[in-house]
């Protein structure tokens, strides 16, 4: 079990409010191997960033809790570790790179304190001028050009990019990342951005030899950046495969589903696209059964009953009746 | 072919004021849309591409003069809009129409589905109070939204959902001519392959011409037939969808389409990935907008700007070297 950086078992989240308890996250079980890179795709609303927050114990106290589950990170259980010591992992060992830099980033402080701040919490010893000394080098090395310069501007100075950039750089900040958990990093960058930035994390990778976990609801960056995928929805993880086999033979029928209602380069506009029926549910108001049976063009009376276990068909985990025969 | 024209766009400029001197004087201006010139077709999609900040929905809007351009003719119909005064402005606007990319914002909260749709006959003048809620009826029907729908308000409806209002909304007066800014942008996956069906399904049943603005160029290529790429408020590159795709002649369009991430596992790349960004449209460089960032860049581009010129019968590009 080494080789497993983190390992999620049985994972559930829920948030409550006024109109009662929503499950966001439905005892969901993943792990990543140490240097690879595992994708979490889904539509919004089916959990996967609230996945990401529970395993940096990062779900606001007053509205959500994780409900049960273990996550272990090299071994050792997060959920059953004091404040103090999560906060040694956080953002040292495991990163996490968000959305929106804008949001991410402190508005009226410069670039340049920000990442020498990230660098100052998580090395004590280190005095201010050889952590400006590091910010410089590690802006240089996610390629932001004239560093010196870049670290005395504000975030609004800074292009999207750059600004993701310098998120990443904060992330990287702490020298030894183990994991890097990346919430649609390139969602809000425009495409050849996009393309720096998922090149910038495939070095990373190479180099430092860190594990990555990407959620993104884009099967083009999956196919770009993944190792492993869980495709999920609606709270419950329904394929995990590796990426080469889901791309070739997605099993689930969401899967095959997302994967076929892409506008591909080589289509031609005459043939309609294929689309999946209805909308992704109330996560209040869960079908009984399989979660996807009030779109699934499968569905047969079971799926409306009992909700499937995983099924170990063709080196994929499927969440499907359909599978059933096949697995025996 | 000009009989096919609908839209003919000439020397299309949108500046703003960045900045102003003490008594007001215009020192600086962003340069939004920089001489632009396209036709679009009648019964055509014209797809305009581009990272943000190239000006894309800048020039969709200057040519419904939502936003004011500061020089150049829109003639539609051989008309020229910027000519029209106010009264007859507004009468022309029934044929033109626009859909936004959020259609949480485009919506307002406290109106029913209904009076959403209504609004148009009721702005015009349109009709008995009767015959409106019919032509609504008509609009959700066709939209694939339900009668019982009707009176509800947007924050009960999932974001594909009210697309589809805002589109019923924008089709209800039988415009001619449909701006779609980003309508897709902002839904999931699986919802936005029913709204792109919906938009093809509208345009063959309505007569539409469309001109489509994204930033994702596979749902460009799927709706368009043809496409312009934009850089820095100017059009690098126009021609048909498959000569663009499979043949495009601007280094920028290359660079564009070698950064989609498509969803196919093991692609090999050319290797031809663009360094740095975008530079800034108050300041743009000398020449050629883009030679800052083009790998071929030559003396005379940072010199010469490139006409945008007809290199191929349809294909038009502006680069020295195409």
């Amino acid at each position: 079990m080494e080789d497993k950086v983190l390992e999620v078992k049985n994972l559930t989240t829920v948030f409550s409010g006024k109109t009662g308890t929503v499950t966001a996250v439905d005892g969901i079980s993943f792990s990543i191997d140490r240097g690879s890179c595992l994708c979490i795709v889904g539509e919004s609303g089916c959990g996967k960033s609230v996945t990401a927050l529970s395993i940096l114990r990062l779900i606001p106290r007053n509205s959500g809790e994780i409900a049960g589950g273990e996550i272990l990170f090299d071994g050792k259980n997060l959920l059953k570790m004091s404040p103090d010591e999560i906060r040694k992992i956080r953002g040292n060992r495991i990163s996490m790179i968000f959305q929106d830099s804008m949001t991410g980033l402190n508005p009226v402080m410069t670039v340049g304190k920000q990442v020498v701040e990230a660098i100052r919490i998580h090395d004590k010893d280190i005095t201010k001028e050889e952590a400006a000394e590091k910010a410089v080098k590690i802006l240089s090395d996610v390629g932001i050009p004239s560093p010196e310069l870049r670290m005395k501007e504000y975030p609004h100075q800074l292009s999207g990019g750059m600004r993701q950039r310098v998120m990443i750089a904060m992330a990287l900040s702490a020298g030894h990342n183990e994991l890097l958990i990346a919430d649609e990093p390139t969602t809000a960058l425009d495409v050849t951005i996009q393309a720096q930035i998922l090149s910038l994390m495939r070095k990373l990778k190479e180099e430092k030899g860190s594990s990555i976990m990407m959620i993104t609801h884009d099967m083009g960056v999956v196919a770009e950046m993944a190792d492993y995928v869980l495709v999920m929805y609606a709270g419950k993880e329904m394929e995990y495969a590796d990426v080469s086999s889901l791309f070739s033979n997605p099993l689930h029928p969401y899967t095959d589903g997302l994967l076929k209602s892409i506008p591909r380069l080589s289509q031609s506009s005459d043939e309609e696209l294929y689309t999946i029926h209805g909308n992704v549910p109330d996560l209040s108001h869960m079908p009984a059964g399989c979660r996807f049976s009030t779109r699934c063009p499968y569905a047969k009376g079971k799926c409306f009953e009992t909700e499937p276990p995983f099924f170990s068909v063709e080196g994929h985990h499927v969440r499907c009746w359909k599978y059933e025969e096949a697995e025996k | 072919m000009s009989d096919n024209v609908l839209l003919s766009v000439k020397h299309l400029t949108k500046n703003y004021v960045s900045k102003k001197s003490f008594f007001g004087k215009p020192l600086s201006y962003v340069h939004a849309v920089d001489d632009v010139s396209l036709d679009i077709f009648r019964g055509e999609t014209l797809g305009v591409v581009g990272e943000s900040g190239c000006g894309k929905s800048t020039l969709g809007r200057s040519i419904l003069r939502l936003i004011e351009p500061t020089s150049g003719e829109l003639i539609y119909n051989g008309k020229d809009l910027r000519g029209l005064n106010k009264e007859e402005m507004r009468e022309m606007r029934k044929k033109l129409q626009l859909i936004f990319q959020d259609p949480y914002a485009s919506l307002n909260p406290r109106m029913t589905v209904l009076d959403l749709i209504k609004a148009p006959l009721d702005v015009f003048n349109i009709g008995t109070h009767d015959e409106r809620i019919e032509r609504v009826l008509e609009m959700m029907k066709l939209v694939g939204l339900t009668e019982e729908q009707m009176n509800r308000y947007p924050h009960e409806f999932s974001g594909g959902q009210r697309q589809r209002i805002v589109i019923a909304r924008a089709i209800i007066l039988s415009p001619e001519f449909v701006v779609c800014d980003e309508p897709v942008s902002a839904l999931d996956v699986s919802v936005r392959a029913q709204v792109l069906n919906l938009l093809k399904e509208l345009q063959a049943k309505r007569n539409l011409t469309y001109m489509f603005i994204s930033h994702d160029l596979s749902v460009v290529k799927y709706i368009s037939d043809r496409i312009a790429v934009m850089y820095l408020g100017r059009v690098v590159e126009l021609a048909t969808k498959d000569a663009l795709y499979d043949t495009p002649l601007h280094p920028y369009t290359k660079a564009l389409l070698e950064a989609i991430p498509l969803p196919e596992v093991g692609r090999k790349r050319s290797g031809m990935q663009l360094e740095g960004d975008v530079p800034s449209p108050i300041n743009p460089p000398s020449g050629c907008y883009f030679h800052t960032r083009c790998p071929y860049a030559k003396d005379i581009c940072s010199k010469e700007k490139p006409e945008l010129k007809e290199g191929r019968p349809g294909h038009w590009c502006a680069c020295h070297f195409a």
